[in-house]
């Protein structure tokens, strides 16, 4: 099967699971105890006040009619409602905050897959031998580390110990961000000729996504390394050496791409939840993510910002869901030609 | 080949070696931040909308934004601000307040006696924010108590009608700021259907902006993170050399990372919820110190005394008298101190000959032997602690030990504040114990008092309590109309004597803050104060009024020198 009707029967059926995310979550936001409205005036507003803001949230009317006038105001305006929390429109918040986490996320995953398949690669290549056990120990340290523990460790030894780092935030505190024109600093500086913010945007990121990527990374390298020992003792390997073909073209060729299949799609899953699980690191960090931002929305019953949340999550894990299948596809071409997964 | 292969890997090593390094010379080529600056972190997001932010994090901003009428000393009591004097009529129901001529609002605007009302009559429209303190209204929306009307008599002269005598009135005017009435209408969103014709009465522009007098205005609100407010030159009250020309106020970020901001001179004020081990290690960093004073805030136990077995007064005075206070002072607060009753010391009106519980279990045993409840067992006790303070799971585990002792089993919960404050709507929902902090509104032990045992506050997480009494409603009403502050006082004083017998609550001790700070470059007018030993009582966000301040970039250069 061609990849358009692919990706258009994919996005088809896209369109319903995110509709059902939607029910789901909108249910749950309102029927987890703790009025919202009264949470977000404070114990000491006067009863007409928040009666005030309930009727303006459309709490005061059935759930379904609620959900019914929150689709009709997503359809029809592209309006997620205003949050409690920021007072402002979820719109502008997820505007500002997504951007944030998505260059964060971004180079987290050209740590995970660059790093984690090198070192899967190296492991498989020098298996048993002292180079495999070192990439063991550190993958294991890696696995069982939380991401928020290594970003402590990290900031502690190169802000606090060594001064190599920022330690806060995604620009050097005084310094005008670039001007928006995707909310990521680092590709809006490129894109606005500002080089030495480029790199302020970078250097704040640096210690943020790796303490993000370790966990992950670490899991694509043992991934990495057990797939292609499994590959190893193929025949068509075995055929492959037998014909005197270079052992690095063996390995880079025609070992290292079927091998990808199985840590390519835990890693892209790993990308996709590290958009909900980065919000311990970015409060380490200050780093003002969606992260972040979404742990105290759902801590503040801030229906609204809620589901528009978890929403915009939901987009992301279907579209690297997409983006996975499209990559295992081009790495198994009986995958492609047979027509399996697609 | 070879050598094009060579020549390939020493490019990529090159650039891996290099780029960094250029990148990161670059980075610190940016425009950095300015010299004269004090940055605090606090709990986020903040609004600085007056008439709409109440917590710590919103009053720290809008102090140094706005102005009021009158201004708190550090010391507890209140000095002309605005108002240049004031008028009281005989039946202590009419203020008039004569302003101050020339005041400028940081657009240029003078502040004139309909700034004053504006203000007013948008804090209650709105009923957000610290309106509940100058208004109260009754079920049917009737103005019972605090601010009845207000009128402008002329360009400087503003008059204020009460619905009844209110004896705290002028300290709680301190919360009541000024906000420029011609600003926020050219700012008003009337697409927005709110407020009526007001529309959302600017509340979506002063998320972001405002529109005051104070010594510093916003330049920049990032809502996801950070505000940052310059010095206002045109100040009426004027400038003192050495005052920071910027304030920073930012989400607290965590404890190791605040540690490092410290270090790195990059914050000059840490926040007050840090574990005390953090302080410690604060203090070991060369020109950091802490300082630790008492704020009018203290920690309750709150007994339903509508449910078994709270509703048994011997019930509750045995677990006043079993009660570890010397565990909750020394060893898990150590700069905390035992509360003296319901009001703590720091608060104007506090009693100092109030009754004060001690760990007694002979009377505590004693008063369990008099309960209709002694001999019996298997009768549920459940007690709430609040999840966002964590430190409070060791005081409900020592109120279970302690409680273990004259037989009563305690079940503890760790309840979002969220749930407590839905917990606290009814009797049957509200448990026996419920562990909370509870901070006065206004600097007067009226205000505790009032929010605390009166029975309009029931059924809200400041009195979960039930207690509901009409003899202790009467006095706190009777207290707070009294003018006379000596007479206030004592009247305030018999009220805390009279709940003490009652024991509704266990008040376990008066909160300490502590907050870590740049000693060797920074001049702190409150730790200033507390170092020389002399009371602090200043009203919440005003500890850290920035104008009076100073700050020395020349003494940190030196540090970041070394």
């Amino acid at each position: 099967m061609r990849l358009g009707p692919f990706i258009l029967r994919r996005l088809a059926i896209s369109i319903f699971v995110l509709f059902g995310l939607s029910v789901l979550i909108f249910l749950i936001a309102r029927v987890v105890p703790g009025d919202p409205a009264r949470m977000a005036l404070g114990p000491r507003a006067p009863v007409d006040v928040v009666e005030r803001l309930r009727q303006q949230m459309y709490l005061d009317k059935p759930l379904l009619q609620q959900y019914g006038l929150w689709l009709r105001d997503v359809v029809a305006h592209g309006n997620l409602g205003d949050s409690l929390l920021t007072r402002r429109p979820v719109k502008q918040d997820i505007r500002e905050f997504f951007p944030a986490t998505l260059e964060l996320v971004g180079l987290t995953a050209i740590f995970i897959i660059i790093a984690g398949i090198s070192l899967g690669v190296i492991s498989a290549r020098y298996a048993n031998t002292w180079v495999d056990k070192v990439v063991r120990l550190f993958s294991y340290l890696g696995i069982v580390t939380p991401a928020f523990a290594w970003a402590v460790i990290l900031m502690l030894l190169f802000c606090f110990v060594w001064h190599l780092f920022p330690s806060y935030g995604r620009l050097t505190e005084g310094v005008t961000p670039p001007v928006t024109i995707t909310g990521m600093y680092t590709i809006d500086s490129l894109l606005n000729g500002r080089l030495d913010l480029f790199w302020d945007a970078v250097v704040h990121l640096i210690l943020p996504a790796i303490a993000l990527a370790l966990p992950p990374m670490s899991q694509a390298a043992r991934l990495t390394r057990s797939s292609m020992a499994d590959n190893q003792n193929k025949d068509y390997i075995a055929s492959m050496i037998a014909y005197g073909v270079p052992n690095r073209v063996v390995t880079g060729k025609y070992l290292l791409k079927p091998s990808l299949i199985s840590p390519i799609t835990v890693m892209a899953l790993d990308i996709a939840a590290t958009f909900g699980y980065a919000f311990m690191v970015e409060k380490v960090f200050g780093f003002p993510g969606l992260a972040r931002y979404g742990i105290q929305v759902m801590l503040n019953k801030d229906v609204n910002a809620i589901v528009g949340v978890v929403m915009v999550l939901g987009v992301v894990f279907i579209t690297l869901n997409i983006v996975v299948d499209i990559i295992v596809a081009y790495l198994d071409p009986r995958i492609r030609l047979l027509g399996r997964s697609i | 080949m070879k050598n094009l292969k060579l020549l390939l890997y020493l490019m990529v090593l090159v650039t891996l070696l290099v780029v960094p390094v250029i990148g990161v010379t670059l980075a610190s080529a940016v425009e950095h931040n300015p010299e004269s600056i004090v940055r605090w972190c606090e709990d986020w997001p903040t609004y600085i909308d007056p008439a709409v932010g109440t917590d710590f994090s919103d009053t720290m901003a809008i102090v140094q934004l706005y102005d009021t009428l009158i201004f708190p000393n550090l010391d507890g009591s209140v000095r002309p601000h605005l108002a240049e004097k004031w008028d009281i009529s005989d039946d202590v129901l009419t203020y008039t307040f004569h302003l101050r001529k020339g005041v400028k609002f940081h657009n240029g605007d003078e502040l004139t006696a309909e700034d004053v009302v504006f203000s007013t009559e948008r804090l209650f429209d709105i009923g957000e924010g610290f309106a509940y303190i100058l208004r109260t209204k009754d079920a049917q929306g009737r103005i019972i108590a605090g601010i009845e009307s207000i009128k402008a008599i002329d360009d400087y002269t503003v008059e204020f009608k009460l619905a009844r005598p209110f004896g705290p009135f002028i300290p709680a005017l301190v919360r009541l700021y000024i906000l420029n009435k011609s600003q926020v209408m050219e700012n008003i969103n009337k697409s927005e259907k709110m407020y009526g014709e007001m529309g959302d009465y600017g509340k979506k522009w002063l998320l972001t902006n405002d529109a005051g007098s104070g010594p510093y205005k916003v330049k920049e609100m990032k809502m996801e993170e950070s505000l940052l407010g310059e010095k206002f030159d045109d100040y009426w009250g004027g400038w003192e050399e050495g005052a920071p020309d910027f304030f920073r106020e930012f989400a607290f970020p965590g404890e190791v990372a605040i540690r490092t901001l410290m270090n790195n001179r990059e914050l000059e004020i840490t926040s007050e919820t840090l574990p005390m081990e953090a302080y410690a290690a604060l203090r070991e960093i060369p020109g950091v110190d802490t300082i630790a004073y008492l704020a009018p805030h203290n920690l309750q136990i709150m007994l339903n005394t509508r449910i078994p077995l709270t509703n048994d007064i011997h019930v509750r005075k045995a677990l006043s008298w079993v009660m570890g206070y010397d565990v909750v002072v020394n060893d898990i607060w150590p700069y905390y101190v035992q509360s003296v009753g319901p009001v703590p010391q720091t608060l104007p009106g506090h009693s100092k000959d109030t009754f004060q519980y001690s760990y007694n279990l002979e009377k505590a045993k004693e008063e369990m032997a008099k309960s209709a409840y002694a001999g019996q067992k298997n009768i549920p006790f459940t007690l709430s602690w609040c999840a966002e303070v964590p430190d409070e799971e060791k005081v409900a585990l020592l109120f279970q030990v302690n409680a273990a002792e004259i037989g009563i089993d305690v079940e503890i919960f760790k309840k979002p504040f969220g749930l407590m404050i839905d917990d606290a709507q009814t009797v049957k929902t509200t448990p026996n114990g419920s562990v909370v902090y509870v901070a006065a509104h206004y600097n007067e032990a009226g205000s505790m008092l009032e929010t605390r045992y009166h029975s309009k506050s029931q059924g809200t997480w400041e009195q979960c309590e039930w207690l509901g009494l009409p003899d202790i409603d009467a006095a706190i009403e009777d207290a707070l109309a009294t003018v006379d502050q000596d007479e206030r006082f004592k009247k305030y004083a018999e009220i805390q004597h009279t709940l003490v017998d009652l024991a509704p609550t266990i008040w376990l001790a008066d909160q300490a803050q502590e907050f870590g700070y740049q000693a060797s470059y920074l001049v702190w007018p409150l730790a200033e104060r507390i170092k020389a030993g002399e009371p602090s009582a200043p009203p919440m966000g005003y500890s850290f009024y920035v104008r009076d301040m100073k700050v020395f970039p020349e003494k940190k250069a030196e540090l970041l020198k070394k």
